[in-house]
Protein backbone atom coordinates (compact mmCIF):
# COMPACT_ATOMS: atom_id res chain seq x y z
CA UNK A 1 0.00 0.00 0.00
CA UNK A 2 2.76 2.26 1.06
CA UNK A 3 4.61 1.21 -2.01
CA UNK A 4 1.98 2.45 -3.70
CA UNK A 5 1.57 5.79 -3.04
CA UNK A 6 5.44 6.52 -3.61
CA UNK A 7 5.05 5.16 -6.85
CA UNK A 8 2.17 7.41 -7.35
CA UNK A 9 4.00 10.32 -5.86
CA UNK A 10 7.09 9.36 -8.02
CA UNK A 11 5.16 9.44 -11.24
CA UNK A 12 3.52 12.67 -10.52
CA UNK A 13 6.65 14.35 -10.23
CA UNK A 14 7.96 12.73 -13.10
CA UNK A 15 5.18 14.05 -15.05
CA UNK A 16 5.04 17.16 -13.94
CA UNK A 17 8.81 17.56 -15.11
CA UNK A 18 8.11 16.45 -18.00
CA UNK A 19 5.20 18.87 -18.76
CA UNK A 20 7.25 21.92 -17.38
CA UNK A 21 10.04 21.00 -19.72
CA UNK A 22 7.36 21.50 -22.70
CA UNK A 23 6.21 24.46 -22.04
CA UNK A 24 7.57 28.04 -23.04
CA UNK A 25 9.54 30.78 -20.91
CA UNK A 26 6.33 32.81 -20.59
CA UNK A 27 4.07 29.99 -19.23
CA UNK A 28 6.66 28.65 -17.08
CA UNK A 29 6.89 32.34 -15.64
CA UNK A 30 3.16 32.41 -15.44
CA UNK A 31 3.25 29.11 -13.63
CA UNK A 32 5.80 30.73 -11.02
CA UNK A 33 3.36 33.60 -10.70
CA UNK A 34 0.91 30.94 -9.65
CA UNK A 35 3.42 29.34 -6.92
CA UNK A 36 4.28 26.80 -9.14
CA UNK A 37 7.90 25.73 -7.85
CA UNK A 38 8.93 23.13 -10.36
CA UNK A 39 8.20 25.97 -12.96
CA UNK A 40 10.72 28.13 -11.54
CA UNK A 41 12.97 24.98 -11.49
CA UNK A 42 12.54 24.63 -14.80
CA UNK A 43 13.68 27.96 -15.75
CA UNK A 44 16.50 27.94 -13.67
CA UNK A 45 17.96 24.69 -14.97
CA UNK A 46 17.67 26.51 -18.78
CA UNK A 47 19.22 29.49 -17.75
CA UNK A 48 21.45 28.71 -15.08
CA UNK A 49 24.56 27.68 -17.22
CA UNK A 50 24.24 30.32 -20.19
CA UNK A 51 24.36 33.12 -17.00
CA UNK A 52 26.94 31.70 -15.10
CA UNK A 53 28.83 31.29 -18.12
CA UNK A 54 28.01 35.14 -19.08
CA UNK A 55 28.81 36.19 -15.89
CA UNK A 56 32.29 33.94 -15.75
CA UNK A 57 33.53 35.60 -19.35
CA UNK A 58 32.29 39.42 -18.40
CA UNK A 59 34.20 38.83 -14.41
CA UNK A 60 36.44 36.61 -15.19
CA UNK A 61 36.19 35.08 -11.94
CA UNK A 62 34.59 31.60 -11.17
CA UNK A 63 32.82 32.22 -7.82
CA UNK A 64 31.76 35.48 -8.48
CA UNK A 65 30.17 34.33 -11.38
CA UNK A 66 28.22 31.74 -9.61
CA UNK A 67 27.17 33.91 -6.76
CA UNK A 68 26.09 36.41 -9.34
CA UNK A 69 24.27 34.02 -11.37
CA UNK A 70 22.21 33.27 -8.17
CA UNK A 71 21.47 36.40 -6.83
CA UNK A 72 20.08 36.64 -10.47
CA UNK A 73 17.59 34.51 -9.95
CA UNK A 74 16.33 35.44 -6.82
CA UNK A 75 15.93 38.72 -8.08
CA UNK A 76 14.13 37.08 -10.90
CA UNK A 77 11.69 35.21 -8.32
CA UNK A 78 11.14 38.21 -6.19
CA UNK A 79 10.00 40.49 -9.80
CA UNK A 80 8.34 37.96 -11.40
CA UNK A 81 5.17 39.99 -10.99
CA UNK A 82 6.08 43.04 -12.93
CA UNK A 83 7.51 41.16 -15.25
CA UNK A 84 5.91 41.87 -18.95
CA UNK A 85 5.42 39.13 -21.48
CA UNK A 86 6.32 41.68 -23.83
CA UNK A 87 10.03 40.90 -24.82
CA UNK A 88 11.91 37.30 -24.50
CA UNK A 89 12.33 36.03 -20.90
CA UNK A 90 16.05 35.73 -21.96
CA UNK A 91 16.34 39.20 -22.81
CA UNK A 92 15.09 40.09 -19.60
CA UNK A 93 17.69 37.57 -17.25
CA UNK A 94 20.57 38.93 -19.21
CA UNK A 95 19.61 42.08 -18.82
CA UNK A 96 19.56 41.67 -15.10
CA UNK A 97 22.90 39.65 -14.67
CA UNK A 98 24.47 42.59 -16.72
CA UNK A 99 22.85 44.58 -14.69
CA UNK A 100 24.41 43.44 -11.30
CA UNK A 101 27.75 42.36 -12.92
CA UNK A 102 28.14 46.15 -13.41
CA UNK A 103 27.26 46.67 -10.02
CA UNK A 104 30.24 44.62 -8.79
CA UNK A 105 32.55 45.83 -11.15
CA UNK A 106 32.06 49.38 -9.48
CA UNK A 107 32.05 47.61 -5.96
CA UNK A 108 35.51 46.14 -6.72
CA UNK A 109 36.94 49.73 -8.22
CA UNK A 110 35.43 51.37 -4.17
CA UNK A 111 37.87 48.92 -2.93
CA UNK A 112 41.16 49.26 -5.51
CA UNK A 113 44.13 49.23 -3.88
CA UNK A 114 46.45 52.33 -4.64
CA UNK A 115 49.93 51.20 -4.89
CA UNK A 116 52.79 53.57 -5.15
CA UNK A 117 53.31 51.74 -8.76
CA UNK A 118 49.88 52.53 -9.68
CA UNK A 119 50.86 56.67 -9.65
CA UNK A 120 53.05 55.98 -12.23
CA UNK A 121 50.49 53.83 -14.59
CA UNK A 122 48.82 55.36 -17.57
CA UNK A 123 45.12 54.68 -17.87
CA UNK A 124 46.31 52.65 -21.36
CA UNK A 125 47.61 49.57 -18.80
CA UNK A 126 46.50 47.36 -16.86
CA UNK A 127 44.41 48.57 -13.73
CA UNK A 128 45.88 48.46 -10.05
CA UNK A 129 44.96 45.45 -7.98
CA UNK A 130 41.97 44.74 -6.19
CA UNK A 131 41.59 43.94 -2.55
CA UNK A 132 39.54 40.40 -4.30
CA UNK A 133 41.45 39.71 -7.31
CA UNK A 134 40.13 37.26 -9.93
CA UNK A 135 40.33 34.06 -9.10
CA UNK A 136 42.87 32.86 -12.18
CA UNK A 137 43.34 29.25 -10.81
CA UNK A 138 42.39 26.50 -12.86
CA UNK A 139 38.92 25.35 -11.78
CA UNK A 140 38.98 21.33 -11.13
CA UNK A 141 36.42 20.73 -14.11
CA UNK A 142 38.42 19.65 -16.78
CA UNK A 143 36.07 21.79 -19.15
CA UNK A 144 37.28 24.56 -17.55
CA UNK A 145 40.73 24.58 -18.18
CA UNK A 146 41.74 26.18 -21.05
CA UNK A 147 45.15 27.28 -23.16
CA UNK A 148 47.00 30.27 -22.19
CA UNK A 149 46.07 31.94 -25.14
CA UNK A 150 42.46 31.45 -24.10
CA UNK A 151 43.46 32.62 -21.01
CA UNK A 152 45.12 35.91 -22.04
CA UNK A 153 41.68 36.72 -23.93
CA UNK A 154 39.44 36.35 -21.14
CA UNK A 155 41.70 38.40 -18.93
CA UNK A 156 42.02 41.18 -21.96
CA UNK A 157 38.25 40.59 -21.88
CA UNK A 158 38.08 41.46 -17.99
CA UNK A 159 40.47 44.57 -18.49
CA UNK A 160 37.90 46.22 -21.32
CA UNK A 161 35.79 49.18 -20.18
CA UNK A 162 32.37 47.74 -18.59
CA UNK A 163 30.31 49.63 -21.04
CA UNK A 164 32.96 47.87 -23.93
CA UNK A 165 33.21 44.96 -22.10
CA UNK A 166 28.97 44.16 -21.84
CA UNK A 167 28.31 44.19 -25.44
CA UNK A 168 31.51 42.21 -26.53
CA UNK A 169 30.75 39.48 -24.31
CA UNK A 170 27.17 39.46 -25.35
CA UNK A 171 28.34 39.21 -28.87
CA UNK A 172 31.07 37.60 -29.53
CA UNK A 173 30.67 35.14 -26.53
CA UNK A 174 27.33 34.47 -26.43
CA UNK A 175 26.71 34.80 -29.82
CA UNK A 176 23.52 36.90 -29.34
CA UNK A 177 22.65 39.00 -32.61
CA UNK A 178 23.09 43.04 -32.50
CA UNK A 179 19.18 43.52 -31.89
CA UNK A 180 19.51 40.96 -28.67
CA UNK A 181 22.40 42.73 -27.11
CA UNK A 182 20.87 45.96 -27.77
CA UNK A 183 17.50 45.29 -26.13
CA UNK A 184 19.70 43.28 -23.09
CA UNK A 185 21.87 47.08 -23.00
CA UNK A 186 18.67 48.78 -23.58
CA UNK A 187 21.12 50.90 -26.44
CA UNK A 188 20.06 51.99 -29.49
CA UNK A 189 21.18 49.54 -32.52
CA UNK A 190 23.18 52.34 -33.71
CA UNK A 191 24.88 52.82 -30.36
CA UNK A 192 26.18 48.79 -30.17
CA UNK A 193 26.82 48.36 -33.24
CA UNK A 194 29.51 51.21 -31.90
CA UNK A 195 30.28 50.03 -28.94
CA UNK A 196 30.93 46.17 -30.47
CA UNK A 197 33.81 47.63 -32.79
CA UNK A 198 35.46 50.12 -30.42
CA UNK A 199 35.80 46.95 -27.90
CA UNK A 200 36.83 44.89 -30.52
CA UNK A 201 39.57 47.25 -31.83
CA UNK A 202 40.33 47.85 -28.08
CA UNK A 203 41.10 44.34 -27.49
CA UNK A 204 43.54 43.75 -30.54
CA UNK A 205 44.77 46.53 -29.46
CA UNK A 206 45.65 44.66 -26.13
CA UNK A 207 46.20 41.46 -27.80
CA UNK A 208 48.54 42.45 -30.51
CA UNK A 209 51.64 41.47 -28.44
CA UNK A 210 50.47 38.37 -28.16
CA UNK A 211 49.92 36.79 -31.35
CA UNK B 1 34.82 49.57 -51.17
CA UNK B 2 37.10 52.02 -48.36
CA UNK B 3 38.42 50.66 -44.97
CA UNK B 4 35.67 51.79 -42.86
CA UNK B 5 33.37 50.18 -45.17
CA UNK B 6 35.41 46.62 -45.24
CA UNK B 7 35.44 46.55 -41.87
CA UNK B 8 31.62 47.12 -41.19
CA UNK B 9 30.90 44.42 -43.27
CA UNK B 10 33.71 41.93 -42.07
CA UNK B 11 32.35 42.30 -38.17
CA UNK B 12 29.24 41.06 -39.29
CA UNK B 13 31.48 37.71 -39.32
CA UNK B 14 29.43 36.75 -42.98
CA UNK B 15 30.97 35.52 -45.83
CA UNK B 16 33.06 38.82 -47.77
CA UNK B 17 31.57 39.89 -50.41
CA UNK B 18 33.66 40.41 -53.68
CA UNK B 19 33.94 44.29 -53.42
CA UNK B 20 35.35 43.58 -49.51
CA UNK B 21 37.51 40.84 -50.99
CA UNK B 22 39.05 42.68 -53.54
CA UNK B 23 39.57 45.52 -51.09
CA UNK B 24 41.18 43.22 -48.63
CA UNK B 25 43.90 41.98 -51.04
CA UNK B 26 44.67 45.50 -51.72
CA UNK B 27 44.54 47.03 -48.20
CA UNK B 28 47.86 46.06 -45.67
CA UNK B 29 46.17 47.76 -42.77
CA UNK B 30 42.74 45.20 -43.61
CA UNK B 31 44.62 42.08 -43.52
CA UNK B 32 46.32 43.11 -40.27
CA UNK B 33 42.67 43.28 -39.16
CA UNK B 34 41.96 40.64 -40.62
CA UNK B 35 44.34 38.13 -39.30
CA UNK B 36 44.09 39.16 -35.71
CA UNK B 37 40.62 39.86 -35.38
CA UNK B 38 40.08 35.89 -36.81
CA UNK B 39 42.78 34.95 -34.16
CA UNK B 40 40.66 36.71 -31.19
CA UNK B 41 37.34 35.34 -32.67
CA UNK B 42 39.10 31.56 -33.03
CA UNK B 43 40.62 31.90 -29.72
CA UNK B 44 36.84 33.03 -28.27
CA UNK B 45 35.42 29.88 -29.98
CA UNK B 46 37.39 28.32 -27.89
CA UNK B 47 36.18 28.93 -24.84
CA UNK B 48 35.31 26.32 -23.34
CA UNK B 49 31.54 26.99 -21.70
CA UNK B 50 31.27 27.08 -17.85
CA UNK B 51 28.58 24.94 -16.17
CA UNK B 52 26.64 25.88 -13.22
CA UNK B 53 27.13 23.80 -9.99
CA UNK B 54 25.04 21.20 -9.30
CA UNK B 55 23.77 22.69 -6.20
CA UNK B 56 22.54 25.92 -7.63
CA UNK B 57 19.07 25.22 -7.84
CA UNK B 58 19.61 23.88 -4.25
CA UNK B 59 21.07 27.32 -3.29
CA UNK B 60 18.94 29.37 -5.12
CA UNK B 61 15.98 27.97 -3.08
CA UNK B 62 18.10 28.40 0.10
CA UNK B 63 18.26 32.30 -1.00
CA UNK B 64 14.89 32.90 -1.98
CA UNK B 65 14.11 31.39 1.48
CA UNK B 66 16.44 33.24 3.60
CA UNK B 67 15.74 36.48 1.74
CA UNK B 68 13.04 39.46 2.88
CA UNK B 69 10.67 40.51 -0.28
CA UNK B 70 11.23 43.84 0.59
CA UNK B 71 15.05 44.31 0.11
CA UNK B 72 14.22 43.24 -3.85
CA UNK B 73 11.46 46.17 -4.15
CA UNK B 74 11.94 49.20 -5.97
CA UNK B 75 13.66 51.76 -3.79
CA UNK B 76 12.54 55.64 -3.55
CA UNK B 77 15.70 57.62 -3.74
CA UNK B 78 16.70 57.78 -0.03
CA UNK B 79 15.93 61.80 0.20
CA UNK B 80 12.84 61.51 -1.08
CA UNK B 81 11.52 59.68 2.25
CA UNK B 82 11.99 62.66 3.56
CA UNK B 83 11.63 65.25 0.95
CA UNK B 84 8.25 64.22 0.18
CA UNK B 85 6.89 64.43 3.58
CA UNK B 86 8.27 67.42 3.89
CA UNK B 87 6.87 68.85 1.00
CA UNK B 88 3.53 67.53 1.63
CA UNK B 89 3.85 69.55 4.65
CA UNK B 90 4.96 72.78 3.59
CA UNK B 91 2.25 72.54 0.79
CA UNK B 92 -0.84 72.51 3.54
CA UNK B 93 0.88 75.04 5.60
CA UNK B 94 0.83 77.14 2.78
CA UNK B 95 -2.27 76.57 1.56
CA UNK B 96 -3.33 77.13 5.20
CA UNK B 97 -1.71 80.40 5.38
CA UNK B 98 -2.70 81.71 1.61
CA UNK B 99 -6.45 81.06 2.84
CA UNK B 100 -5.97 83.23 6.07
CA UNK B 101 -4.86 86.18 4.01
CA UNK B 102 -7.11 86.26 1.14
CA UNK B 103 -10.22 84.57 2.95
CA UNK B 104 -13.18 85.87 1.67
CA UNK B 105 -15.14 86.97 4.86
CA UNK B 106 -18.61 88.43 3.64
CA UNK B 107 -19.80 90.06 6.80
CA UNK B 108 -16.49 92.74 5.93
CA UNK B 109 -15.52 95.43 3.64
CA UNK B 110 -12.69 94.91 0.81
CA UNK B 111 -9.87 97.14 0.42
CA UNK B 112 -10.55 96.63 -3.47
CA UNK B 113 -14.39 97.89 -2.33
CA UNK B 114 -13.05 100.42 -0.44
CA UNK B 115 -10.72 102.06 -2.96
CA UNK B 116 -13.75 102.05 -5.38
CA UNK B 117 -15.76 103.94 -3.16
CA UNK B 118 -16.79 107.87 -3.81
CA UNK B 119 -14.47 109.91 -1.15
CA UNK B 120 -16.83 111.94 1.10
CA UNK B 121 -15.62 115.66 2.19
CA UNK B 122 -13.45 114.82 4.78
CA UNK B 123 -14.88 117.59 7.12
CA UNK B 124 -18.24 116.29 7.08
CA UNK B 125 -17.27 112.84 7.91
CA UNK B 126 -15.73 114.40 10.80
CA UNK B 127 -18.74 115.90 12.38
CA UNK B 128 -20.90 113.24 11.65
CA UNK B 129 -18.57 111.14 13.55
CA UNK B 130 -17.97 112.83 16.41
CA UNK B 131 -21.84 113.88 16.53
CA UNK B 132 -22.65 110.03 16.34
CA UNK B 133 -20.49 108.78 19.12
CA UNK B 134 -21.62 111.58 21.64
CA UNK B 135 -25.28 110.64 20.93
CA UNK B 136 -24.93 106.81 20.34
CA UNK B 137 -22.79 105.58 23.41
CA UNK B 138 -23.48 107.05 26.81
CA UNK B 139 -20.46 107.87 29.25
CA UNK B 140 -20.31 104.15 30.48
CA UNK B 141 -20.41 102.85 27.19
CA UNK B 142 -17.38 104.69 25.97
CA UNK B 143 -13.99 103.30 27.60
CA UNK B 144 -15.65 99.68 27.21
CA UNK B 145 -15.79 100.56 23.15
CA UNK B 146 -13.18 102.15 22.70
CA UNK B 147 -10.81 99.55 24.50
CA UNK B 148 -12.66 96.92 21.96
CA UNK B 149 -11.69 98.86 18.74
CA UNK B 150 -8.23 99.36 19.76
CA UNK B 151 -7.63 95.65 20.78
CA UNK B 152 -9.33 95.09 17.33
CA UNK B 153 -6.85 95.10 14.38
CA UNK B 154 -9.46 95.39 11.78
CA UNK B 155 -10.75 98.36 13.45
CA UNK B 156 -11.13 101.31 10.57
CA UNK B 157 -8.66 104.12 10.76
CA UNK B 158 -9.03 107.32 10.06
CA UNK B 159 -8.15 106.62 6.73
CA UNK B 160 -10.20 104.08 5.59
CA UNK B 161 -12.99 106.44 6.53
CA UNK B 162 -12.29 109.20 4.82
CA UNK B 163 -12.24 106.64 1.43
CA UNK B 164 -15.48 105.53 1.50
CA UNK B 165 -18.64 106.41 0.85
CA UNK B 166 -21.04 107.91 3.14
CA UNK B 167 -24.79 108.04 2.69
CA UNK B 168 -25.87 111.42 2.77
CA UNK B 169 -29.02 111.32 3.92
CA UNK B 170 -27.63 109.24 7.19
CA UNK B 171 -24.29 110.68 8.16
CA UNK B 172 -24.55 109.85 11.92
CA UNK B 173 -24.77 105.70 11.39
CA UNK B 174 -21.98 105.44 8.96
CA UNK B 175 -19.91 107.49 11.13
CA UNK B 176 -20.97 105.45 14.32
CA UNK B 177 -19.96 102.39 12.53
CA UNK B 178 -16.65 103.26 11.36
CA UNK B 179 -15.77 105.46 14.73
CA UNK B 180 -16.68 102.56 16.72
CA UNK B 181 -17.89 99.29 15.31
CA UNK B 182 -14.91 97.15 13.88
CA UNK B 183 -17.14 95.22 11.61
CA UNK B 184 -19.71 95.99 9.25
CA UNK B 185 -22.90 94.89 10.73
CA UNK B 186 -25.79 93.25 8.02
CA UNK B 187 -28.32 91.95 8.86
CA UNK B 188 -27.48 88.57 8.75
CA UNK B 189 -24.69 88.74 11.07
CA UNK B 190 -25.41 86.45 13.97
CA UNK B 191 -23.92 88.32 16.49
CA UNK B 192 -26.37 91.26 16.01
CA UNK B 193 -29.17 89.01 15.61
CA UNK B 194 -27.88 87.57 19.51
CA UNK B 195 -27.95 91.43 20.74
CA UNK B 196 -24.32 90.85 22.13
CA UNK B 197 -23.42 94.35 20.68
CA UNK B 198 -23.66 97.54 22.20
CA UNK B 199 -23.75 99.45 18.85
CA UNK B 200 -26.57 96.64 17.72
CA UNK B 201 -29.47 99.18 18.17
CA UNK B 202 -28.00 102.10 15.42
CA UNK B 203 -30.16 100.81 12.42
CA UNK B 204 -27.69 99.73 9.58
CA UNK B 205 -26.14 102.29 7.09
CA UNK B 206 -26.94 101.77 3.74
CA UNK B 207 -23.64 102.35 1.84
CA UNK B 208 -23.24 102.66 -1.80
CA UNK B 209 -21.69 99.83 -4.10
CA UNK B 210 -19.89 100.55 -6.86
CA UNK B 211 -21.40 97.31 -9.28
CA UNK B 212 -19.52 94.36 -9.10
CA UNK B 213 -18.19 94.78 -5.88
CA UNK B 214 -18.79 93.22 -2.68
CA UNK B 215 -18.84 96.03 0.16
CA UNK B 216 -19.15 93.49 2.96
CA UNK B 217 -15.38 92.51 2.34
CA UNK B 218 -13.18 92.48 5.61
CA UNK B 219 -10.86 95.65 5.87
CA UNK B 220 -7.53 94.45 5.68
CA UNK B 221 -5.62 96.85 7.93
CA UNK B 222 -2.15 96.27 8.64
CA UNK B 223 -0.99 96.13 12.42
CA UNK B 224 1.67 98.94 12.27
CA UNK B 225 -0.57 100.72 10.08
CA UNK B 226 -0.15 103.66 12.63
CA UNK B 227 3.73 103.90 11.94
CA UNK B 228 3.37 104.05 7.83
CA UNK B 229 0.43 106.40 8.10
CA UNK B 230 1.30 109.09 10.92
CA UNK B 231 -0.58 112.31 11.06
CA UNK B 232 0.91 115.37 12.25
CA UNK B 233 -1.38 117.89 14.95
CA UNK B 234 -1.54 119.98 11.60
CA UNK B 235 -3.47 117.78 10.05
CA UNK B 236 -5.62 116.38 12.54
CA UNK B 237 -6.66 120.01 13.46
CA UNK B 238 -7.32 120.58 9.79
CA UNK B 239 -9.71 118.27 9.80
CA UNK B 240 -11.69 119.81 12.13
CA UNK B 241 -11.00 123.02 9.72
CA UNK B 242 -8.62 124.39 12.29
CA UNK B 243 -5.75 125.74 9.80
CA UNK B 244 -2.73 125.78 12.10
CA UNK B 245 1.08 126.50 12.06
CA UNK B 246 3.60 125.16 14.11
CA UNK B 247 5.20 128.27 15.53
CA UNK B 248 7.67 127.72 19.04
CA UNK B 249 6.56 124.21 19.48
CA UNK B 250 3.45 125.30 19.68
CA UNK B 251 0.17 124.60 17.17
CA UNK B 252 -0.91 128.76 16.22
CA UNK B 253 -4.40 129.25 14.54
CA UNK B 254 -4.17 130.63 11.45
CA UNK B 255 -7.75 130.48 10.48
CA UNK B 256 -11.01 128.38 10.80
CA UNK B 257 -13.04 127.25 8.57
CA UNK B 258 -16.50 128.37 8.05
CA UNK B 259 -19.48 125.62 9.31
CA UNK B 260 -16.33 123.76 10.57
CA UNK B 261 -16.42 122.00 13.69
CA UNK B 262 -13.46 124.19 14.68
CA UNK B 263 -15.76 127.43 14.15
CA UNK B 264 -18.90 126.00 16.17
CA UNK B 265 -16.60 125.16 19.11
CA UNK B 266 -15.42 128.84 18.58
CA UNK B 267 -11.98 128.08 18.23
CA UNK B 268 -10.17 131.60 17.28
CA UNK B 269 -7.34 132.71 15.25
CA UNK B 270 -4.40 133.39 17.21
CA UNK B 271 -5.30 130.77 19.26
CA UNK B 272 -2.14 128.38 20.36
CA UNK B 273 -3.66 124.92 20.74
CA UNK B 274 -1.72 122.72 23.19
CA UNK B 275 -3.06 119.17 23.48
CA UNK B 276 -6.54 117.26 22.54
CA UNK B 277 -7.88 115.57 25.18
CA UNK B 278 -4.97 116.11 27.21
CA UNK B 279 -2.64 115.02 25.49
CA UNK B 280 -0.23 117.37 24.11
CA UNK B 281 0.50 118.49 20.74
CA UNK B 282 4.35 118.64 19.25
CA UNK B 283 6.22 119.06 15.88
CA UNK B 284 6.06 115.21 15.73
CA UNK B 285 2.92 113.10 14.13
CA UNK B 286 0.49 111.75 16.25
CA UNK B 287 -1.47 109.34 15.83
CA UNK B 288 -5.02 109.04 14.00
CA UNK B 289 -7.06 108.15 16.36
CA UNK B 290 -6.13 111.56 18.10
CA UNK B 291 -8.90 112.72 16.03
CA UNK B 292 -11.28 111.27 17.80
CA UNK B 293 -10.90 113.30 21.25
CA UNK B 294 -13.76 116.02 21.96
CA UNK B 295 -11.64 118.65 24.10
CA UNK B 296 -8.64 121.03 22.91
CA UNK B 297 -6.36 122.69 25.16
CA UNK B 298 -6.18 125.83 23.86
CA UNK B 299 -3.76 129.37 25.10
CA UNK B 300 -5.40 132.26 23.86
CA UNK B 301 -3.30 134.73 25.74
CA UNK B 302 -2.60 134.58 28.87
CA UNK B 303 -5.30 132.68 29.55
CA UNK B 304 -5.07 128.47 29.65
CA UNK B 305 -8.72 127.28 28.24
CA UNK B 306 -10.85 124.61 27.06
CA UNK B 307 -12.70 124.41 24.24
CA UNK B 308 -15.62 121.22 23.70
CA UNK B 309 -15.78 120.53 20.40
CA UNK B 310 -19.18 120.74 18.99
CA UNK B 311 -20.29 119.44 15.93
Amino acid sequence: MALDKLENSAAEVLRTTVQAEKLSDHELIEATKKGDEDAFAEIMTRYRSQITNYLYRFLNDYEEAVDLAQETFVRVYFAIERYHTDYAFSTYIYRIATNLAISEIRRRKRRRLVSLTGLFQSDDEPQAQDFQPPDKKPLALENLIESEQTETIARAIATLPEKYRAPIVLRDVEGKSYEEVAAILQLGLGTTKSRISRARKLLREKLQNHF
Amino acid sequence: MNCRDFLNEFEERNALSGAATLHLNDCADCQKTNVMQTRVWQAIDGFAPVDAPNDFNFRVKARIANAKPNDFQPQFFPVLRYVLPLSAVGLILAFVVFNGIFSIDDKTVSPIAENKFQTLDKKENLAASSSTIEQVTDDSQSPKIEQSIAGNPNTPTFENKKELKMPQDKPRFVAAKFAKKPQVKTPGNSRENSGGSQLNAVSQPRILTPKGLNPNQKIETPSNFEKINPMTAGQILSELGIETVLENGKWEVKSVKQNSVGERSRVKVGDLIEAIDGEKLTGEPKRAKTIEGKKLTVLRGAEKIEISLRN
